[in-house]
């Protein structure tokens, strides 16, 4: 069974941490173990692993795909806008979804990591999708 | 030959199916032709064309200023070409987008407007919003936005109109998703909407032909008076053309709070006059003008998505109700269809044809000023 996350990015970039949300539904599910699967439907935005603890760090990340993929008029897309085609590259580079594990109810990750959603056409409402495998339930 | 009121009617009836499918058919037409080089540069953005496609610019004028961040100009060609092109003022190049519309394309004050605008304002963009893409307005242009739809019979202008406010539209949105004055899935949540009021529109012909009979009932007086603001003042220019071009009418036009200055010291002083009333910013003032006509002794057809107001109940002699106007802005899209099964109504009622057709007395003459202002025109 599929459960959908509803977020709401403010900006236009903007990184979203996933960790409390997707605890909650751990939570909420009564798991002990398992594989929890996080995944991205949106084709201009992108999901990753890496360190929340201080924002700079997130700036530094969103402002080095700015740099690699820089929103032009030149795009080969130009239905949408050039921010919509840049926001498509950078979700390739970037990637849709995450994998981790679950164990004593907890989401296994390090100490300063956090599942990230990146934002690269916002503000908009998002959703993300999560699923479990393997999972065992707390008696 | 007799210009037939079928001709009209078949048009009316016409509209859900236009809403259904043209508008996506134009918004992608408009994607596919405008991209951001084009406009991303672009600040002031004027508007030429002559009687519907005036009309379409002056009704579409808050919509522009609403989703992009343009100065919004609506000139009538023949103003364009003789006063107005030698005093566009920019400040950098490239700055000035000159939208010609024109249903047939043929428009000979639009064409020359054009190319009077591109002498002087040499950097400018030029595009045109027509319905024949190899027509001479085409042909002076930059960029030419295919409004083209099914033939259902070009006059009145009424399909002609709609599809120019669908143009509009797009360009407005298209405008404003490229400058980043709206963001594109808001722009792509109003295009989606159009096409689902198809059956609002339907409902709108449907109202409005059940109180034919208390339209009819009316007194018609020699003047017939439609007020309106905002983008339902372009409304209001429309509907009031149709009534003269459909029913012969001596029709006048005019914005809600200039009437209070000046029309209602005007006789005949119980005329009919036809208000264009949504909720918004000027339903309050639509009230004001309505009590005000109405002690003076005139009668009032209503336009409104309010119709339970309770002082529109008590007071308007007749009350259209147009549901669904979820948004003032877009009320544009609907307040304009009544005026074509009334202007049908009165013409039954006249028993004359469209655009005096059927007068033999001026035949002759009518039809020699027709061919030379076409040839002119």
């Amino acid at each position: 069974m599929i459960e959908i996350i509803k977020i709401k990015s403010n900006m236009q970039y903007e990184c979203l941490n996933l960790n409390q949300m997707i605890q909650e539904v751990i939570s909420k599910r009564g798991l002990k173990t398992g594989v929890c699967i996080i995944y991205n439907p949106h084709s201009t935005a992108g999901l990753f692993i890496n360190s929340y603890l201080d924002p700079k760090t997130l700036l530094d990340i969103m402002d080095t795909i700015r740099s690699l993929v820089p929103t032009r008029i030149d795009f080969h897309h130009q239905f949408d806008t050039p921010s919509d085609a840049a926001g498509h590259i950078k979700s390739v580079l970037v990637g849709n979804s995450e994998t981790v594990l679950v164990e004593n109810g907890s989401l296994c990750i390090g100490g300063s990591q956090g599942i990230l959603f990146a934002e690269f056409d916002g503000p908009r409402e998002r959703e993300v999708w999560i699923t479990f495998l393997n999972t065992e339930e707390a008696r | 030959m007799p210009l037939d009121l079928d001709l009209a009617r078949n048009q009316l009836f016409s509209l859900p199916e236009l809403y259904k499918s043209n508008f996506s058919i134009i918004d992608h037409k408009i994607r596919n032709t405008l991209n951001a080089s084009d406009l991303l540069g672009i600040k002031q953005v004027i508007i030429v064309g002559n009687g519907d496609s005036y009309f379409a610019g002056m009704a579409s004028v808050q919509t522009f200023q609403r989703y992009t961040s343009c100065i919004y100009k609506v000139v009538q060609s023949m103003r364009f070409f003789a006063y107005e092109h030698a005093f566009i003022k920019e400040y950098s190049p490239g700055q000035t987008l000159i939208l010609g519309i024109s249903a047939s394309g043929e428009s000979k004050r639009v064409v020359q407007a054009l190319q009077e605008g591109r002498k002087s304002v040499p950097g400018s963009k030029i595009f045109v919003i027509c319905g024949n893409p190899d027509s001479s307005v085409a042909r002076v242009a930059d960029k030419v936005i295919d409004v083209s739809i099914p033939d259902k019979g070009t006059a009145p202008g009424i399909r002609s109109y709609t599809a120019s406010l669908f143009g509009l539209l797009g360009i407005a949105l298209r405008l404003g998703e490229l400058q980043g004055k709206i963001h594109l899935h808001e722009a792509n949540a109003v295009r989606s909407s159009i096409p689902l009021l198809a059956p609002h529109v339907e409902k709108v012909i449907n109202n409005s032909l059940q109180l034919i009979e208390k339209i009819k009932a009316l007194p018609l007086r020699n003047v017939f008076t439609v007020v309106g603001s905002g983008n339902n003042y372009g409304t209001a220019l429309f509907s009031a053309a149709k009534f003269v071009e459909i029913a012969g009418l001596n029709a006048t036009s005019q914005d809600l709070e200039e009437w209070l200055h000046v029309e209602r010291f005007a006789y005949p002083l119980d005329s009919t006059v036809l208000v264009v009333a949504p909720m918004g910013k000027s339903f309050i003032h639509a009230k004001k003008m309505i009590k005000v006509a109405k002690t003076i002794g005139h009668h009032i057809i209503c336009l409104t998505d309010n119709p339970d107001d309770r002082f529109i109940t008590e007071t308007v002699d007749v009350c259209i109700p147009i549901y669904e106007v979820y948004d003032e802005l877009f009320s544009n899209l609907l307040m304009y269809i009544p005026s074509i099964p009334f202007a049908i109504a009165y013409a039954e009622r006249l028993e004359r044809m469209m655009f005096m057709s059927d007068n033999v007395e001026i035949k002759d003459s009518r039809q020699a000023l027709s061919k030379r202002l076409k040839e002119e025109m």
